[in-house]
């Protein structure tokens, strides 16, 4: 038996190459176009197919409805699927995450109704309600309430920068249901669906990136849950916000993968025909190391981002190497696409080619699913919690 | 606005180019002594016999020089007249020193031993600001000339960048003070007849008020050399000394009882961009060198000149070296206009930036030239290994940027440092 091997498994190679087909397909084409808010019903049906095709469950048991082909498998389709639009990427991998999330701290009741429907596309997306306006980074200062009513739950709050909410199916909300804890505790989690009266959700943000998915305000109004709403242990849904949670920034890692892999493509391609000075732009040295080392620091990103999807497919302890790839991988897209805009000077600069998108795609990468900042804090918490 | 050298201070760059060329380059050139700065270098400086100290013979030659630029008039230039020197400025000793460093190794200027034709001496202002009448009469004309000199005794073992929390204490006697504790980095130590220690005498640990100041002759009985701590760079002469009981009488005090951090922290700026200058300089000698080369070199039958990957680089640190000199002539500038106190934040940014940039110039000049830049036929790695000394000594980088973020976040006052 191999101790360490860097291939990856005929499955693994198979979703590779659907990823890749469907991508280079099906998005590319109209990546640039889904940008317009009148194309979302266009969005949504690329939503339907990726569903189809099984990877909206990647890491999802088959009794689920999932396609069970582990984590390696989620991160190398999200990444082809975000090298022609992070968007669809980016509601990819929230709802692979919601399904896994209600697998691992769900009850059997829970698991059997609402992952299938996210893996068949039933639900085009679901979503997670964490952010508040003043809980962004730290999450414990949440304000929204859920207090007992009979047998009943009523919420009441507003979340905000919430993915995918305007087709969401069900919404995987946080709340506060000890107010007398300590800041971080007494804090719980619930399934709302999308059609429950109490959730009203706001305006699409007009963002810099990523326009195709949207993101909302989600007010919830004396928002009637059942007792069943309730996911996973009361007043311990910090735990799953700080851990089970870890799975997206492998998620995001991958995405990031994806945008600036494309941005370099795209640049080497350019560089290798543009001739300037009597001789093409790749034959300066200048241009050539900027490429080698975008390539490089791209392989040690990808190596980074897998271990951390090995690790977790492995149920080893991830929570690091998760941050590591997520922080990496994301900062690193972001040298990418300016160094690919650099390489294409004026031309890499306008709509006309879809670098300028992959660049304000690539920037909320090192923001949303905890800021590098954050990734940060956690890498030297874990690490130094190993030294000690 | 005007950006133009003092016309005063280049014809001094003139003279003193003159006189190293007169008098210091040919004392390099006899008795072989280029031993002490070609491929040789380390070994020859360095006593292993004797705990890796610098050897006696380098010792003396260094000696020698400082004698020949006291007598040419140039060792005591940054102090006043009346004690021989040429009321130098702050500008003019950044000028001057960033001069010397950017001439690379010789005997003008070594780094590693802070010995240079135009003397730094924070030992002789400390004496001029804070030393007693007899300590004074003493010490002045040996600091001046180069000829004795006085450790610092400040870190401990476990207290570096944090001093006021030392550990060493001094407590009154009948006839002056009973000093115990340890020291480390006493950089000179085992040469030097006197060692300033600074111990605790009253207040709470973390408190800058209750720490001072004194002068210790280092043969007195209970004070210990007890290493000298071998270092990235050798030889070494960063002594751990220990004080047990070491008695020292009242005239030992140097400056106020329970204000010695005051006495520590007087001259760091003067230090501080002095160091970053020869950091600036050393810089541009390696950057100036990595050109020459570039343009000697043809691997490929193409002149490495011609290389943009041997360029942009190089552009990259010509390009923050400018930058830097603006700065640190600005700073310096500053320092004697309105005082050393009035831009401590602007001297710490030019500390650790020029520490740091000379280290990448010497990184990229290793880079440049190749396998000939890794011997120690070539000075980048002599200037690597001191220069990354800089970037922890005279306050680590860290300190530095604490001490800028406290003026820029308002938990320090520029004017008032603490402790002084």
């Amino acid at each position: 038996m191999y101790k360490m091997h860097f291939e990856l498994t005929d499955e693994q190679l198979l979703i590779q190459e659907t990823a890749k087909k469907f991508a280079e397909n099906e998005l590319k084409p109209i990546a640039a176009s889904l940008e317009q808010p009148e194309n979302r019903s266009l969005y949504l049906e690329k939503l339907k197919q990726l569903s189809e095709l099984g990877f909206m469950g990647l890491n999802v048991d088959s009794s689920f409805g999932g396609s069970q082909a582990g984590v390696i498998a989620f991160s190398i389709a999200l990444t082809e699927v975000a090298k022609a639009c992070s968007s669809t990427g980016v509601a990819m991998s929230v709802n692979n995450l919601v399904a896994e999330v209600i697998q691992i701290i769900g009850n059997p009741e829970q698991k059997q109704t609402y992952i299938p429907r996210i893996c068949s596309g039933d639900y085009p997306s679901g979503a997670f309600c964490l952010s508040e306006s003043e809980a962004g980074s730290d999450p414990s200062r949440l304000k929204t309430r859920a207090e007992q009513n009979g047998a009943d739950w009523i919420i009441n709050g507003s979340k905000t920068w919430i993915s995918n909410a305007e087709y969401a199916g069900l919404f995987i909300v946080w709340a506060v249901t000890d107010a007398d804890a300590k800041p971080g505790k007494g804090i719980s989690c619930f399934i709302v669906e999308g059609d429950n009266p109490g959730v009203s959700v706001g305006p699409n943000e007009r963002k810099m990136g990523q326009r195709a998915s949207s993101t909302n305000t989600v007010n919830f109004t004396d928002c009637l849950v059942p007792k069943s709403a309730l996911l996973g242990e009361i007043n311990h849904g910090f735990r799953i916000a700080v851990g089970e949670l870890t799975g997206g920034r492998i998620g995001i890692a991958s995405l990031a993968l994806g945008i600036g892999n494309a941005a370099l493509v795209e640049a080497s391609s350019y560089i290798t025909e543009r001739r300037q000075f009597g001789q093409t732009i790749a034959e300066f040295q200048g241009p050539q190391f900027m490429i080698a080392d975008a390539y490089t620091e791209m392989e040690a990103a990808r190596l980074l981002t897998l271990q951390a999807g090995w690790l977790k497919e492995n149920q080893k302890p991830y929570m690091k190497y998760a941050s590591m790839a997520k922080l990496y991988a994301s900062e690193w897209a972001n040298r990418a696409c300016y160094t690919a805009l650099q390489l294409m000077g004026g031309v890499g600069y306008t709509q006309e080619l879809p670098l300028e998108k992959y660049a304000r795609d690539a920037r909320v990468t090192t923001i949303y699913e905890g800021t590098s900042e954050i990734q940060r804090v956690i890498i030297a918490r874990e690490l130094l919690k190993d030294v000690r | 606005m005007n950006f133009e050298m003092p016309p005063d201070l280049s014809r001094y760059l003139s003279e003193l180019d003159c006189f190293i060329d007169e008098e210091i380059k040919p004392l390099e050139e006899q008795d072989d002594n280029i031993r002490f700065f070609d491929h040789r270098r380390e070994n020859s400086r360095t006593d292993w016999e004797e705990g890796g100290r610098p050897s006696k013979e380098w010792e003396a030659l260094l000696a020698k020089t400082r004698s020949i630029s006291d007598s040419a008039g140039h060792y005591r230039y940054a102090f006043p007249c009346e004690y021989g020197g040429r009321d130098g400025s702050n500008l003019g000793m950044a000028v001057i020193r960033e001069h010397l460093a950017s001439k690379g190794l010789g005997l003008h200027c070594d780094l590693q031993n802070e010995h240079s034709i135009v003397a730094n001496n924070i030992a002789l202002l400390l004496m001029l600001h804070y030393g007693s009448d007899k300590q004074k009469s003493e010490w002045v004309e040996k600091l001046a000339s180069g000829s004795s000199n006085f450790a610092f005794g400040i870190t401990e073992p476990n207290h570096g960048s944090d001093a006021t929390y030392m550990e060493t204490t001094a407590n009154k006697s009948s006839s002056g003070w009973i000093i115990n504790g340890e020291k480390t980095w006493n950089s000179g130590v085992h040469a030097a007849p006197a060692d300033l220690i600074f111990a605790r005498t009253g207040g709470a640990a973390g408190e800058a008020e209750g720490i001072t100041a004194f002068l210790v002759p280092t043969n007195s009985p209970g004070f210990r050399l007890e290493e000298l701590l071998w270092t990235f760079n050798m030889p070494t002469d960063h002594g751990r000394i220990s004080l047990k009981n070491v008695k020292v009488p009242e005239g030992a005090l140097f400056g106020e009882e329970g204000r010695g951090l005051k006495v520590v922290q007087h001259f760091f700026n003067e230090n501080r961009i002095r160091q970053a200058a020869s950091s600036l300089g050393a810089a541009s000698f390696c950057i100036n060198e990595s050109v020459r080369y570039a343009k000697e070199r043809s691997p490929f039958g193409v002149s490495l000149s011609k290389q943009q990957a041997i360029q942009f680089p190089l552009v990259e640190l010509e390009t923050q070296c400018e930058m830097l000199r603006a700065l640190v002539h600005k700073t310096a500038w500053m320092m004697d206009e309105h005082g050393a106190f009035s831009v401590s934040d602007k001297v710490s940014m030019c500390n650790y930036w020029a520490n740091r940039l000379c280290c990448e110039a010497a990184d990229r000049a290793m880079q440049v030239h190749g396998g000939l830049g890794y011997s120690r036929h070539k000075p980048f790695e002599h200037i690597y290994r001191h220069h990354r000394r800089y970037r922890i000594t005279e306050g680590t980088e860290e300190i530095q940027m604490r001490r800028i973020a406290g003026y820029m976040f308002g938990f320090m006052k520029q004017t008032k440092p603490k402790g002084v």
